[in-house]
């Protein structure tokens, strides 16, 4: 009774409006895809990645959806000779409807993760995949995902190499400057340490709240720079009025004269909001 | 050399802009909720003045939206619509999908909607223009909001806190507005007053 009820749900769900025509499944087309080719000849950490590649104009979320949207979740089985760690999630695209603002992935993306290899052997990996993809309407999707890397030596796959390299480059990487937030009225504001040829860098910048509510996300987030900081002025979500103590999220830096710095993102672990 | 990168910033300033024409910031709890006046499907004049001493829910809806569907096929929704009519509570659905967006409906289809998911609502109220999401903040379908009988803002949020459209609802299931409105009745601060809404974005046409 239960899977019938869950069948004929998914069903319905599914048969929404204009899309009853199209090929659904090909929305976005999902796999679980490792960098290496086998598994590592000693034990440490190889990655795998939940690859999503879209069709033009769709989109999947990213950890925080936004104003509205889900983020992709993995339910992995568990298994003897690996332990799966956390998405690692890359910059997302900005993605507005109408006065609504959300942080997904369009064209293509890849959540990489870690495991941890503890036992040597041939790795055999399972997960159910949830993700919700949207255009103007939403369709929750979910797939059943194996991933097998027989025993070897762990060498790089070539024909997933470049990608592992392009998305591992969007993920954030820690905060190391000196960083404090304060929350004054209705306004956040992020200040970011940095030296003067490092502020000097800096084109342009954008702050991704990791929490609902902790930002109005389609609001304007107001930069500015002195001798020694950054600043950053970003108006209050809901969550602030509410209590809500700590600031979470990522700044993404943009620095068009520095190839290899250029488009970075960094991750704002929990930090107190001052009061000042 | 700054100049230019002022400029740079300025620019992203103005990009930003053109883009940019946020929802208005949610209503603060504890705070009176904004007035609106709108017309209900049977072409009734309905206004938030009119339901004084009440308390009233709105629920923001799309009936084509996953999360809203399950929330109906389930009968969910119409559980908790039962329950607060049996406490006297004023329902206004508000349906703010703009023309020839999803979850868009004429007056006779809205009130079709209500006969054939048996739904309860006191009020269905047309929103075409989202005047009344944005002056809410509604972002998702369903999202929803709790006022008391003076009017007060005391519940914002999600419907439950399971942000999925598969599967039943079971008893693991906690309803935000249920447990919302039992704690209102009883005269008890209310535990989950603010809650991150899930499903479908609003439709608003701009």
């Amino acid at each position: 009774m239960g899977v019938l009820a869950f069948v004929t749900l998914a069903q319905l769900s599914f048969s929404s409006n204009t899309l009853a025509t199209n090929n659904e499944t090909e929305l976005v087309k999902v796999a679980l895809i490792s960098e290496a080719i086998s598994a590592p000849k000693d034990l440490g950490i190889i990655w795998v990645g939940l690859h999503q590649k879209l069709q033009p104009n769709w989109h999947t979320y990213w950890r925080y959806a936004g104003d509205s949207g889900l983020p992709t979740k993995l339910k992995w089985e568990t298994f003897k000779n690996v332990e799966v760690g956390k998405i690692h999630w890359p910059l997302p695209d900005i993605i507005r409807a109408g006065p609504l603002v959300n942080y997904g992935y369009e064209n293509e993306t890849l959540l990489l993760i870690p495991l941890t290899v503890k036992k040597k052997g041939p790795i055999n990996l399972k997960a159910v995949a949830e993700w919700l993809v949207c255009r103007e309407i939403c369709i929750p999707q979910r797939k059943v995902l194996s991933l097998n890397l027989p025993e070897g030596n762990g060498q790089i796959n070539p024909v997933n190499a470049s990608l592992f390299k392009k998305f591992r480059r969007l993920v954030p990487e820690e905060l190391h400057w000196p960083s404090k937030v304060y929350s004054i009225g209705n306004q956040i504001t992020l200040i970011i340490t940095m030296n003067m040829d490092e502020l000097n860098s800096i084109d342009a910048l954008h702050v991704f709240p990791g929490i609902d509510g902790l930002i109005e996300n389609g609001e304007i987030q107001k930069f500015s720079k002195n001798k020694r900081n950054i600043i950053i002025n970003m108006k209050a979500g809901y969550a602030i009025e509410e209590g809500l103590k700590f600031f979470e999220g990522m700044i993404n830096i943009k620095r068009s004269h520095n190839e290899s710095l250029n488009n970075r993102s960094y991750r704002i672990k929990k930090l107190p909001l001052l009061k000042r | 050399m700054r100049f230019k990168y002022n400029i740079i910033f300025l620019m992203c300033f103005v990009t930003n802009l053109l883009f940019v024409s946020p929802v208005t910031a949610s209503p603060s709890l504890g705070s009176p909720a904004p007035q609106f006046k709108g017309i209900d499907s049977n072409g009734n004049k309905v206004s938030l003045s009119d339901f004084q001493g009440k308390i009233v829910i709105l629920e923001w809806t799309n009936h084509d939206c996953p999360y809203v569907r399950r929330q109906y096929m389930t009968g969910n929704m119409q559980m908790v619509q039962v329950k607060a009519r049996d406490m006297g509570v004023v329902w206004i659905t508000v349906i703010s999908s703009a023309p020839g967006t999803q979850g868009y409906v004429n007056k006779r289809q809205a009130n079709k909607l209500t006969s054939s998911r048996k739904a309860l609502p006191s009020h269905v109220v047309m929103d075409p223009s989202g005047v009344i999401g944005k002056l809410y903040g509604a972002r998702t379908t369903p999202h929803m909001y709790i006022l008391d009988k003076k009017g007060i803002l005391v519940y914002k949020g999600a419907i439950d806190d399971k942000p999925t459209s598969w599967g039943k609802i079971d008893a693991k299931t906690k309803n935000y507005v249920l447990d919302a409105l039992t704690e209102l009745m009883a005269g008890n601060i209310i535990t989950h007053a603010a809650t991150q809404p899930y499903g479908c974005s609003v439709k608003y046409g701009s």
